[in-house]
Protein backbone atom coordinates (compact mmCIF):
# COMPACT_ATOMS: atom_id res chain seq x y z
CA UNK A 1 0.00 0.00 0.00
CA UNK A 2 0.91 3.42 -0.71
CA UNK A 3 0.20 7.08 0.46
CA UNK A 4 -1.52 9.48 -1.65
CA UNK A 5 1.42 11.77 -0.52
CA UNK A 6 4.48 9.33 -1.29
CA UNK A 7 2.79 8.93 -4.91
CA UNK A 8 2.48 12.77 -5.27
CA UNK A 9 5.92 13.15 -4.27
CA UNK A 10 7.70 10.05 -6.72
CA UNK A 11 5.59 11.27 -9.48
CA UNK A 12 7.22 14.80 -8.65
CA UNK A 13 10.24 13.08 -8.46
CA UNK A 14 10.24 11.45 -11.68
CA UNK A 15 8.85 14.68 -13.53
CA UNK A 16 11.95 16.22 -12.59
CA UNK A 17 14.09 13.57 -13.34
CA UNK A 18 12.76 13.16 -16.92
CA UNK A 19 13.25 17.01 -17.37
CA UNK A 20 16.78 16.57 -16.53
CA UNK A 21 17.26 13.70 -19.08
CA UNK A 22 15.47 15.61 -21.63
CA UNK A 23 17.65 18.53 -21.56
CA UNK A 24 20.74 15.86 -21.49
CA UNK A 25 19.57 14.51 -24.89
CA UNK A 26 19.07 18.04 -26.03
CA UNK A 27 22.75 18.70 -25.25
CA UNK A 28 24.30 15.57 -26.57
CA UNK A 29 23.87 15.21 -30.39
CA UNK A 30 23.92 11.39 -31.29
CA UNK A 31 25.82 11.96 -34.17
CA UNK A 32 25.60 8.22 -35.07
CA UNK A 33 24.63 7.05 -38.22
CA UNK A 34 21.32 8.20 -37.52
CA UNK A 35 20.44 11.81 -37.74
CA UNK A 36 17.93 12.91 -35.15
CA UNK A 37 17.93 9.79 -33.14
CA UNK A 38 17.85 10.07 -29.29
CA UNK A 39 18.65 8.05 -26.58
CA UNK A 40 15.48 7.89 -25.28
CA UNK A 41 16.27 8.32 -21.36
CA UNK A 42 13.30 9.48 -20.59
CA UNK A 43 11.43 6.56 -21.54
CA UNK A 44 12.91 4.46 -18.89
CA UNK A 45 10.88 6.54 -16.39
CA UNK A 46 7.81 6.39 -18.32
CA UNK A 47 8.07 2.83 -18.49
CA UNK A 48 8.65 2.47 -14.39
CA UNK A 49 5.89 4.54 -13.74
CA UNK A 50 3.72 2.61 -15.99
CA UNK A 51 4.83 -0.53 -14.40
CA UNK A 52 4.63 0.56 -10.62
CA UNK A 53 1.08 2.76 -10.84
CA UNK A 54 -0.33 2.61 -13.95
CA UNK A 55 -1.82 4.03 -17.90
CA UNK A 56 -2.66 7.52 -15.89
CA UNK A 57 0.32 8.07 -13.95
CA UNK A 58 2.52 7.60 -16.99
CA UNK A 59 0.40 9.69 -19.52
CA UNK A 60 0.78 12.19 -17.04
CA UNK A 61 4.47 12.18 -16.40
CA UNK A 62 4.75 11.82 -20.40
CA UNK A 63 2.63 14.90 -20.94
CA UNK A 64 4.18 17.02 -18.23
CA UNK A 65 7.23 16.22 -19.20
CA UNK A 66 7.10 16.82 -23.54
CA UNK A 67 5.52 20.33 -22.56
CA UNK A 68 7.94 21.46 -19.85
CA UNK A 69 10.93 20.09 -22.11
CA UNK A 70 9.48 21.59 -25.32
CA UNK A 71 9.13 24.77 -24.09
CA UNK A 72 12.26 25.13 -22.04
CA UNK A 73 14.73 23.02 -24.66
CA UNK A 74 12.81 23.31 -27.76
CA UNK A 75 9.43 25.37 -29.97
CA UNK A 76 5.92 24.47 -30.97
CA UNK A 77 7.75 22.08 -33.41
CA UNK A 78 9.25 20.45 -31.52
CA UNK A 79 6.96 19.60 -28.92
CA UNK A 80 4.96 18.38 -32.23
CA UNK A 81 7.26 16.36 -32.67
CA UNK A 82 7.89 14.37 -29.74
CA UNK A 83 4.23 14.36 -28.65
CA UNK A 84 3.73 12.47 -32.40
CA UNK A 85 6.51 9.95 -30.98
CA UNK A 86 6.09 9.87 -27.60
CA UNK A 87 2.34 9.11 -28.13
CA UNK A 88 2.76 6.02 -30.74
CA UNK A 89 5.71 4.81 -28.37
CA UNK A 90 3.08 4.76 -25.58
CA UNK A 91 0.13 3.13 -27.40
CA UNK A 92 2.75 0.58 -28.59
CA UNK A 93 4.40 -0.20 -25.06
CA UNK A 94 0.50 0.06 -23.52
CA UNK A 95 -0.35 -2.76 -26.27
CA UNK A 96 2.72 -4.50 -25.29
CA UNK A 97 2.20 -4.74 -21.77
CA UNK A 98 -1.15 -6.10 -22.24
CA UNK A 99 -0.07 -8.82 -24.31
CA UNK A 100 1.44 -9.90 -21.00
CA UNK A 101 3.89 -12.29 -23.08
CA UNK A 102 6.38 -9.37 -23.26
CA UNK A 103 9.42 -8.76 -21.02
CA UNK A 104 9.92 -5.18 -19.90
CA UNK A 105 12.77 -5.29 -22.31
CA UNK A 106 10.78 -6.21 -24.80
CA UNK A 107 8.11 -3.79 -24.65
CA UNK A 108 11.07 -1.19 -24.01
CA UNK A 109 12.62 -1.91 -27.58
CA UNK A 110 8.50 -2.24 -29.02
CA UNK A 111 8.45 1.47 -27.27
CA UNK A 112 11.68 2.84 -28.58
CA UNK A 113 11.31 1.37 -32.50
CA UNK A 114 8.03 2.84 -32.47
CA UNK A 115 8.75 6.13 -30.98
CA UNK A 116 11.12 6.66 -34.29
CA UNK A 117 8.30 5.39 -36.28
CA UNK A 118 5.84 7.94 -34.96
CA UNK A 119 8.57 10.85 -35.53
CA UNK A 120 9.40 9.95 -39.47
CA UNK A 121 5.72 9.45 -40.30
CA UNK A 122 4.66 12.62 -39.02
CA UNK A 123 8.06 14.46 -40.49
CA UNK A 124 7.20 13.26 -43.76
CA UNK A 125 4.05 14.86 -43.65
CA UNK A 126 4.79 18.76 -42.42
CA UNK A 127 8.36 18.38 -43.90
CA UNK A 128 6.87 17.10 -48.09
CA UNK A 129 10.25 15.49 -49.79
CA UNK A 130 11.08 13.47 -46.76
CA UNK A 131 11.45 9.98 -48.28
CA UNK A 132 10.57 7.50 -44.94
CA UNK A 133 12.09 4.80 -46.63
CA UNK A 134 15.87 5.67 -46.44
CA UNK A 135 15.52 6.57 -42.62
CA UNK A 136 13.71 3.69 -41.56
CA UNK A 137 15.97 1.03 -41.81
CA UNK A 138 18.33 2.66 -39.66
CA UNK A 139 15.55 4.33 -37.05
CA UNK A 140 14.52 0.74 -36.37
CA UNK A 141 17.84 -0.55 -35.84
CA UNK A 142 18.33 2.52 -33.79
CA UNK A 143 15.03 2.13 -31.69
CA UNK A 144 16.57 -1.61 -31.21
CA UNK A 145 19.83 -0.72 -29.73
CA UNK A 146 17.91 2.50 -27.86
CA UNK A 147 14.88 0.69 -26.51
CA UNK A 148 17.26 -2.65 -24.92
CA UNK A 149 19.84 -0.44 -23.12
CA UNK A 150 16.64 1.32 -21.55
CA UNK A 151 14.69 -1.71 -21.14
CA UNK A 152 17.83 -3.56 -19.12
CA UNK A 153 18.17 -0.30 -16.93
CA UNK A 154 14.33 -0.02 -16.05
CA UNK A 155 13.95 -3.54 -15.32
CA UNK A 156 16.84 -3.75 -13.05
CA UNK A 157 15.40 -0.66 -11.54
CA UNK A 158 12.36 -2.11 -11.27
CA UNK A 159 13.06 -5.21 -9.63
CA UNK A 160 14.98 -3.52 -6.84
CA UNK A 161 11.30 -2.89 -6.06
CA UNK A 162 12.52 0.78 -4.00
CA UNK A 163 9.70 2.67 -5.51
CA UNK B 1 6.14 -22.83 -26.62
CA UNK B 2 8.97 -22.04 -23.74
CA UNK B 3 11.45 -21.75 -25.81
CA UNK B 4 9.71 -19.24 -27.40
CA UNK B 5 8.55 -17.46 -24.12
CA UNK B 6 11.88 -17.42 -22.82
CA UNK B 7 13.47 -16.14 -25.77
CA UNK B 8 10.71 -13.61 -26.82
CA UNK B 9 12.71 -10.80 -26.26
CA UNK B 10 15.94 -11.98 -28.88
CA UNK B 11 13.31 -12.98 -31.12
CA UNK B 12 11.66 -9.79 -31.48
CA UNK B 13 15.13 -8.08 -31.98
CA UNK B 14 15.61 -10.56 -34.41
CA UNK B 15 12.48 -9.66 -36.07
CA UNK B 16 12.84 -6.01 -36.22
CA UNK B 17 16.36 -6.08 -37.61
CA UNK B 18 14.79 -8.57 -40.34
CA UNK B 19 12.25 -5.64 -41.40
CA UNK B 20 15.28 -3.33 -41.18
CA UNK B 21 17.58 -5.32 -43.69
CA UNK B 22 14.82 -6.35 -46.29
CA UNK B 23 13.50 -2.14 -46.22
CA UNK B 24 17.53 -1.03 -46.53
CA UNK B 25 17.64 -4.11 -49.55
CA UNK B 26 14.41 -2.79 -50.81
CA UNK B 27 15.68 0.81 -50.91
CA UNK B 28 19.42 -0.32 -51.86
CA UNK B 29 17.84 -2.01 -54.78
CA UNK B 30 15.57 0.77 -56.24
CA UNK B 31 18.37 3.10 -55.82
CA UNK B 32 21.18 3.69 -58.51
CA UNK B 33 24.46 5.34 -58.73
CA UNK B 34 23.52 9.37 -57.63
CA UNK B 35 24.38 11.90 -60.23
CA UNK B 36 22.15 14.84 -59.07
CA UNK B 37 21.54 17.06 -55.72
CA UNK B 38 18.12 17.87 -55.50
CA UNK B 39 17.42 20.79 -52.97
CA UNK B 40 13.31 20.80 -51.74
CA UNK B 41 12.64 24.01 -49.69
CA UNK B 42 9.07 23.20 -48.12
CA UNK B 43 8.76 20.57 -50.91
CA UNK B 44 9.42 22.88 -53.86
CA UNK B 45 12.21 22.28 -55.47
CA UNK B 46 14.89 24.86 -55.63
CA UNK B 47 17.88 23.73 -57.25
CA UNK B 48 19.10 20.76 -59.09
CA UNK B 49 23.07 20.10 -59.19
CA UNK B 50 25.05 18.22 -60.37
CA UNK B 51 27.32 15.60 -57.99
CA UNK B 52 30.20 15.72 -60.13
CA UNK B 53 30.90 19.58 -60.00
CA UNK B 54 32.29 20.18 -56.75
CA UNK B 55 30.52 23.60 -55.26
CA UNK B 56 28.88 25.17 -52.30
CA UNK B 57 25.46 26.20 -52.60
CA UNK B 58 24.29 28.61 -49.89
CA UNK B 59 20.38 27.19 -49.91
CA UNK B 60 18.49 30.48 -48.59
CA UNK B 61 15.16 30.42 -46.87
CA UNK B 62 12.82 32.47 -44.84
CA UNK B 63 13.61 30.67 -41.88
CA UNK B 64 17.47 30.73 -41.89
CA UNK B 65 20.14 29.08 -44.24
CA UNK B 66 22.02 26.13 -44.90
CA UNK B 67 25.43 26.21 -46.58
CA UNK B 68 25.73 23.18 -48.61
CA UNK B 69 28.86 21.22 -50.38
CA UNK B 70 29.28 19.04 -52.68
CA UNK B 71 32.44 17.49 -52.98
CA UNK B 72 34.13 14.73 -54.99
CA UNK B 73 31.13 13.13 -55.30
CA UNK B 74 29.68 13.68 -51.74
CA UNK B 75 27.42 16.04 -50.84
CA UNK B 76 26.77 17.43 -47.22
CA UNK B 77 26.21 20.42 -45.16
CA UNK B 78 28.85 22.31 -43.63
CA UNK B 79 27.13 25.35 -41.66
CA UNK B 80 23.81 26.35 -40.86
CA UNK B 81 21.59 28.14 -38.70
CA UNK B 82 18.80 25.97 -37.51
CA UNK B 83 18.55 25.64 -33.74
CA UNK B 84 19.07 21.65 -33.61
CA UNK B 85 22.16 21.33 -35.99
CA UNK B 86 20.53 17.63 -36.73
CA UNK B 87 21.55 18.77 -40.39
CA UNK B 88 25.44 19.55 -39.94
CA UNK B 89 25.97 16.44 -37.92
CA UNK B 90 23.87 14.17 -40.58
CA UNK B 91 27.28 11.86 -42.50
CA UNK B 92 27.68 13.56 -45.88
CA UNK B 93 25.61 11.38 -48.52
CA UNK B 94 26.70 9.81 -51.64
CA UNK B 95 24.09 6.97 -53.18
CA UNK B 96 20.77 7.57 -54.83
CA UNK B 97 18.09 8.14 -51.94
CA UNK B 98 20.28 9.44 -49.83
CA UNK B 99 18.98 12.33 -47.96
CA UNK B 100 19.70 15.54 -45.33
CA UNK B 101 17.05 16.97 -43.97
CA UNK B 102 16.79 19.97 -41.67
CA UNK B 103 13.20 20.24 -40.10
CA UNK B 104 13.91 24.00 -38.75
CA UNK B 105 14.15 25.08 -42.42
CA UNK B 106 12.10 22.50 -44.21
CA UNK B 107 14.80 21.54 -46.68
CA UNK B 108 15.13 18.24 -48.06
CA UNK B 109 18.65 17.52 -50.06
CA UNK B 110 18.56 14.69 -51.68
CA UNK B 111 20.09 12.57 -54.51
CA UNK B 112 18.77 11.16 -57.04
CA UNK B 113 19.97 9.53 -60.19
CA UNK B 114 20.25 11.88 -63.21
CA UNK B 115 18.22 9.20 -65.92
CA UNK B 116 15.28 9.16 -63.31
CA UNK B 117 14.75 13.02 -63.08
CA UNK B 118 14.40 12.60 -66.76
CA UNK B 119 11.57 10.60 -66.70
CA UNK B 120 10.14 12.78 -64.03
CA UNK B 121 10.71 15.72 -66.30
CA UNK B 122 8.79 14.18 -69.64
CA UNK B 123 6.04 12.70 -67.49
CA UNK B 124 5.45 16.30 -65.40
Amino acid sequence: MQSRTKKTAVLGLFIALSLIFSYIESVIPVPLIVPGAKLGLPNTLILLVLYTYGIREALAVNGARILLSGFLFGNLFSILYSFAGAAVSFVAMLLAKRAKIFPMKAVSILGGVFHNVGQIVVAAFLVSGVSVMAYLPLLLVAGVVTGLCNGILAEMIYKRGIL
Amino acid sequence: MGFVKKNITWILIGLILLIALVLFGVSRFLAGDAGQVIVLVDGREQGIYSLREDREIKIETDRGFNLLVIEDGQAYVAEADCANQVCVHTQPVSSAGGQIICLPHKVVIRLETTEKSETDAVTN
